[in-house]
């Protein structure tokens, strides 16, 4: 019964991980072998989390770029709900029309009748939603929603270094983090208390201190584990040294 | 006095294994309706009344007649007739316990069950809520042709029963949505790294141990009657209000001067 991430999603995964670490956007052509994964028609994410709606920030087939776009027009759709904090899985989205009367008609005109949307978070870090869709009504295949899972996790970690890139020097391309980093579920306890702790240090949110804290871990060729317990034992402070 | 011993002896013994029963029932793939005749029938042998049977709440708050001891014509008509007015559409509406319940003097509440209760050949009735936390699913009713009461220690292994019951039936609601399942987990699992960053802004914030953290926060959910998680996304997010909570209590807003850095 419990969920375990298929030798399918485990490759993609691995894909996105070697991709990251060349300092690449999440790569176009993984999302395409993720939607064949997870037996659906097509992949995408949104950015944004509050009204103003979500961004598509990966994916590429046109019907995914539609369904961002009619949510971010209508302020409504699965991938706003997702991005609030709880899955939304539509096995028939015919039956969903009093729950989204603007994005329900339309997205159906667009020939997609199943989405399934997962939040990108960690922790209370919210990035956005994933959104996969498919033009056949029914719920997603045994297994698939743990790979979802598993998807959605790497994909927000993607997403938080990328959105990081602009302004941290240190999450610039080419810093490509260690092998595995974009599994937080992996992640100790302790990575995720130094990210509360540093966020206190530098008044950043928390996601910005994920993003410190790994910046700081690849620069010192340390592991993120080691240096988030460095921060736990309050042998590191971020207020001290961060540039 | 030897007797007796050995039927107290009997009771515990078969008090355990309707709840190793249960328990071995529960971690497997079992069917819930079974499951709860199962539970049914074990109330009639522990708790020495001569009828028990199950009723849950649809979605309308109406009661159906799910489980009982014996499937006895008679017995389910006594189950549907408290469809409007019943001890147990009492312990369902109510939540308490409906308890030694006497039918010649239940003629006012439930003329028309109370009547046909005792044309039956029962001479008292009860009724218990099958409850999760706020929420009633429905109630456990037992019946007694003889006259007597239930004792205290009845009525808490007969509630034992019911929380069975009740945990049994979500437990199947849970195995036949594997997806729920999966999303409860993940659900549960992004919670845990919720609270873990909570821990660290409130280390930090009051120049404490993660741990004395922790301590702290449950302390303050319990004081406040809070959920651990809500209290600990609020935390995280920013969005608590808790000032108390927040602040150094030896300093107030002054930066901690810990330990020493490393290059």
């Amino acid at each position: 019964m419990s969920p375990v991430v298929s030798d399918r999603m485990a490759a993609v995964l691995a894909l996105l991980d070697g991709d990251r670490a060349r300092g690449v956007n999440p790569p176009r052509a993984v999302a395409a072998k993720a939607a064949l994964a997870l037996g659906v028609d097509g992949i995408c994410a949104g950015l944004g989390t509050g009204p103003s709606g979500l961004v598509l920030a990966w994916g590429h087939e046109a019907v995914g770029t539609e369904l961002e776009d009619l949510q971010f027009t209508l302020g409504q759709g699965p991938g706003l709900d997702a991005a609030a904090g709880s899955p939304v899985l539509i096995a028939d989205l015919a039956a969903e029309t009093a729950r989204w009367p603007g994005f329900a008609p339309a997205a159906a005109a667009s020939g997609v009748r199943a989405v399934f949307a997962l939040p990108l978070r960690v922790g209370a870090i919210s990035v956005g939603a994933l959104l996969a869709h498919r033009a056949t009504p029914g719920p997603l295949v045994d297994g698939a929603l743990a790979d979802a899972f598993a998807l959605a996790d790497a994909v927000t970690l993607l997403l938080l270094h990328r959105e990081s890139t602009g302004t941290d020097r240190a999450g610039s391309a080419g810093d490509g983090p260690e092998p595995g980093w974009a599994h937080p579920a992996t992640y100790r306890a302790q990575v995720h208390q130094a990210t509360g702790m540093i966020s206190v240090q530098l008044g950043v949110s928390l996601a910005e201190a994920l993003v410190r804290l790994r910046a700081y871990a690849y620069a010192d060729g340390r592991l993120i584990a080691e240096v988030a317990a460095d921060v736990v034992a309050r042998r590191l402070r971020f207020d001290d040294h961060n540039q | 006095m030897a007797y007796r011993e050995g039927v107290t002896v009997t009771r515990e013994e078969q008090l355990i294994d309707a709840f190793v029963e249960a328990a071995d029932t529960l971690v497997d793939d079992f069917d819930v309706i079974e499951f709860l005749h199962t539970v049914a029938g074990r109330c009639v042998q522990l708790l020495e009344v001569d009828a028990a049977g199950l009723m849950l709440a649809d979605q309308y708050g109406r009661l159906h007649a799910t489980a009982a001891s014996t499937e006895s014509a008679r017995l389910l008509e006594l189950f549907e007739l408290q469809a409007d007015a019943g001890p147990c559409m009492d312990a369902f509406r109510t939540g308490a316990q409906v308890v030694n319940a006497d039918l010649g003097a239940g003629q006012e509440r439930w003329p028309r069950f109370a009547e046909a209760a005792q044309a039956a050949g029962f001479v008292s009735v009860h009724a218990l809520p099958l409850r999760l936390r706020a929420t009633i699913i429905g109630a456990l009713n037992l019946f007694c042709a003889r006259a007597g009461t239930l004792s205290d220690a009845d009525v808490r292994t007969g509630q034992a029963l019911a929380d069975v019951a009740t945990i049994g039936i979500l437990a199947q609601r849970s195995v036949q949505q594997a997806e729920l399942l999966t999303t409860q987990l993940q659900q549960a699992l992004n919670s845990r790294v919720t609270i873990e960053q909570a821990k660290g802004v409130l280390a930090e914030r009051r120049g404490i141990t993660v741990d004395e953290a922790f301590a702290v926060l449950r302390a303050y959910t319990r004081n406040h009657d809070l959920h651990l998680s809500d209290l600990a996304r609020q935390i995280a997010d920013g969005t608590s209000t808790a000032t108390d909570l927040l602040s150094d209590p030896r300093s107030a807003g002054a930066p901690t001067a810990h330990g020493m850095e490393s290059a």
